[in-house]
């Protein structure tokens, strides 16, 4: 219990706070106070406290007793926040998203390429990201393989999964640079020039990997076990359907990213039980990549229709508002920053909730996260602030 | 489904798309539809009919007055409108929306199939229907010597399982005009396509013997699946049909000699352009359809005419004929305009109006479902203000499957 006489020891915690203790400290306990907390495990708290200690949380509750020499900061107004997960980002990826010289590269990995301290990482930190996966991109059918990183930290324990599900595309994308008028020696004159092709490797590389191992299709063979999940780009309602049609013929964990037209296709996509890493929402409605016809209130119609998603690729908070503007309920919007992409990553017993055990990432709001006003006073990676407003 | 299932004894999950039952059949509506005049494709056109629709299928048709309206029929009441069975283009292009239809890097691809690029009541089939097609085969271009797997689909509005008449629909083989180029590749000119189309075919033929050979018991091994192959067993259990784009005597010859002599395949000879019509008499003694055109006519330097190509089929006895838009090259909505031409240059209004619906069922193996108001089969139903071929007619309502799909009332009058 946070009795009066212990509130009385406020200024003297932050004393010591401020003077002796380096903020980069974890041995030590640190209570967290806040208007609101959202635990995403039930109603917020209201106020609440969180104490954190060796980079886990130890309890959340509305009062906890804090025991003399122990950290503590108060939010005042501010809110807390379990830290947001991004679960399709390119984000870190340097040199290069694809190797697009090849249109199946399973074993190409993108924890080869990440640049910890790349610009793009700290940018989601400073956002309120904490866990990010990192996919590589869609320039060929089967590109590779994903990693999930904390954005900040130390280099050693960053690092959550390096090689974690399998970025494969039925999308268009593929197609660009391929042509039959290329001259018959260059390597791009090869399939798929169009969608139809697209399938076709797919289906072909999945089909061999049922019968023959090579060190690429064994990466298949961990998919069709069920072992590895698949993150599959798909834009159109074709194109989600046809992943779907995938699924059917060759059983594997799939997981749809993109779904700019899954709004179309969404008794399919549910019926289905498969999660969408939904891209990020456009501010406009109208036209998407691939022409796709977008709508505002994709999140909410997928909410509707019981599909799992998640909000990504950066600017999660600013998506979770633009959705709960045009429908999306406001407990469901957070959980498409935070619940479900940590469900999505099977990462559910690490984070994406305030809840004791799990990681001590948070993210300090100035006040309601619905209010377009309130900011990210700081992130917190591991029990460690990692990002602060100056 | 048609009543052969091609699917027999392949193992694919797949099949579950394709035997879906019809949903929505609470949606559709029992119906008594009244008309001035029902061309049923199958029999004298009836005066002064009506057509019963229940369950999207239709129920009864005949003389108004002898078919009794049951209680709890909508009537719709047409006065002197006329009714004809929804019509069917054995060669289209637009059931998708991305012109995904030509991968060309090989010239032959049995692996490629327009499954996954299907988009249901897409902009150009909106106006398809107010056209009255209300079937398609939706198939790969003629970039390649064998462009893949086609489909046949309805035009209107619904999910995939929905439209989905059959798929494979059938094996789309260009032999001739578009497929030539100078890749680096086998197939630069026809002997070199011919000699690939027969290779491939023969590559088809010997996994389906195989196969077939297992399942009766003649070979003890099981043979090893092959994806790049498997949609051959349709086309060799002579299930599904070979649409061809081939054109001119010469081209039509080797259609004939490879794909029917020598590979015994259900051959279906689609645009049949040029002189091919001289060729009627082999054409017959085979039994093969021909859908002709989009370009229905050509001017004759011997004499200096312009003759009709259907005509020319028609005259010289062949009767499975019918008429194709290869759209997008003539728009989706004119393939009546195609009869219309035909008629023009001497093809005679019933075999037209035949050539527009039961003649493509035929010839696709789906008369079963389509192509005439026949007791039992589809309730694909175009009503127009008068006959089709005449171009000042035009399409007022369309029932796909016993639902409404097209109301000039509602939608406005779009073609």
């Amino acid at each position: 219990m946070l009795s009066h006489g212990k509130t009385k020891m406020r200024p003297w915690c932050f004393a010591i706070l401020a003077v002796v203790v380096p903020m980069t400290a974890q041995a030590e306990d640190l209570f967290i106070k806040a208007s609101r907390v959202y635990t995403l495990d039930g109603p917020p708290l209201a106020p609440g406290v969180v104490h954190v200690r060796d980079g886990k949380i130890v309890a959340v509750a509305g009062e906890l007793a804090i025991p003399p020499g122990s950290r503590f900061r108060d939010l005042g107004s501010g809110v807390l926040l379990p830290g947001f997960i991004d679960a399709a980002s390119s984000a870190g990826l340097d040199g290069g998203r694809t190797e697009s010289t090849v249109e199946v590269s399973p074993r190409i990995r993108a924890c080869d390429a990440v640049d910890p301290s790349h610009s793009s990482l700290r940018r989601l930190c400073q956002q309120g990201v904490t866990t990010v996966h990192i996919l590589p991109g869609t320039d060929n059918v089967i590109s590779g393989l994903s990693c999930i990183l904390k954005t900040s930290g130390d280099r050693k324990n960053r690092v959550l999964r390096e090689d974690h599900g399998l970025a494969i595309t039925t999308s268009s994308d593929p197609t660009e640079g391929n042509s039959s008028r290329n001259r018959p020696d260059s390597p791009y004159n090869r399939q798929p020039t169009n969608r139809m092709g697209v399938v076709w490797i797919l289906r072909s590389e999945f089909g061999l990997a049922t019968r023959t191992s090579t060190p690429d299709r064994a990466v298949l063979r961990e998919v069709l076990s069920g072992a590895r999940p698949v993150f599959c780009t798909s834009r159109l309602d074709t194109d989600l359907l046809a992943a779907l049609r995938l699924r059917e013929e060759f059983p594997m964990r799939l997981v749809l990213v993109g779904g700019q037209e899954a709004y179309r296709v969404r008794q399919q996509i549910a019926a289905a039980k498969v999660p969408v890493l939904l891209a990020p929402l456009s501010t406009s409605a109208g036209i998407g990549p691939e022409s796709t016809e977008t709508i505002l209130n994709l999140p909410g119609v997928l909410h509707e229709a019981g599909i799992p998603f998640c909000l990504t690729g950066g600017d999660l908070l600013d998506q979770a508002r633009f959705a709960v503007r045009f429908g999306l309920p406001k407990d469901a919007a957070l959980e498409a920053i935070t619940v479900q992409p940590a469900r999505v990553l099977q990462l559910e017993q690490r984070v994406g909730r305030i809840q004791a055990g799990r990681d001590a990432d948070l993210v300090a709001l100035s006040g309601d996260p619905w209010d377009g006003t309130s900011r990210v006073l700081w992130t917190m990676i591991d029990g460690v602030i990692r990002a602060e407003e100056p | 489904m048609s009543a052969q299932n091609p699917w027999h004894g392949i193992g694919l999950s797949l099949a579950a798309i394709l035997l879906a039952t019809p949903v929505g059949a609470a949606e559709k509506p029992k119906l008594a539809i009244h008309v001035a005049k029902a061309i049923t494709c199958a029999g004298d056109p009836i005066e002064n009919a009506t057509i019963l629709v229940a369950d999207g299928k239709i129920q009864a048709v005949g003389k108004r007055g002898e078919v009794v309206v049951p209680e709890g029929y909508q009537v719709i009441d047409h006065g002197t409108r006329w009714a004809m069975p929804g019509m069917i283009d054995a060669h289209s292009h637009i059931g998708g929306a991305m012109g995904d239809i030509n991968e060309m890097v090989y010239q032959t691809n049995p692996e490629l199939r327009v499954l996954d690029v299907i988009r249901p009541h897409n902009e150009q089939l909106k106006i398809a229907v107010a056209g009255g097609v209300t079937t398609i085969t939706f198939i790969p271009g003629s970039g390649t010597n064998m462009g893949g797997w086609g489909a046949l689909m309805k035009t209107g509005p619904g999910k995939l399982e929905d439209v989905l008449i059959r798929f494979p629909g059938v094996l789309k083989i260009a032999q001739a005009g578009n497929p030539e180029r100078r890749g680096g590749e086998v197939g630069s000119g026809r002997m070199g396509m011919n000699h690939i189309i027969r290779e491939q075919l023969r590559e088809g033929m010997g996994y389906v013997k195989d196969w077939d050979d297992y399942e009766a018991g003649r070979r003890p091994d099981k043979p090893a699946v092959n994806l790049r192959l498997e949609y051959f067993k349709p086309l060799f259990r002579r299930q599904i049909p070979v649409l061809v784009h081939t054109q001119g005597y010469q081209v039509i010859m080797s259609t004939l000699r490879i794909l029917h002599d020598e590979m015994n395949l259900k051959v279906i000879i689609g645009h049949g352009c040029f002189d091919s019509n001289l060729l009627s008499e082999e054409i017959l003694k085979r039994g093969i359809p021909v859908m002709a055109g989009p370009r229905g006519f050509r001017y004759d330097p011997a004499d200096g005419q312009v003759k009709g190509q259907v005509a020319g089929f028609a005259d010289r006895g062949v009767k499975a004929l019918g008429v194709n838009t290869d759209s997008p090259v003539v728009p989706q909505e004119e393939l009546a305009f195609q009869a219309t031409m035909a008629v023009r240059l001497g093809w005679n209004d019933e075999d037209a109006i035949r050539g527009l619906t039961i003649e493509p069922a035929k010839a696709l193996m789906i008369a079963d479902r389509v192509g005439s108001l026949e007791v039992g089969k589809d309730a694909d139903i175009v009503i127009t203000t008068g006959s089709i071929l005449d171009p000042r007619h035009y399409v007022v309502e369309v029932f796909i499957d016993g639902r409404s799909v097209y109301d000039v009332k509602k939608d406005r009058r779009r073609f």
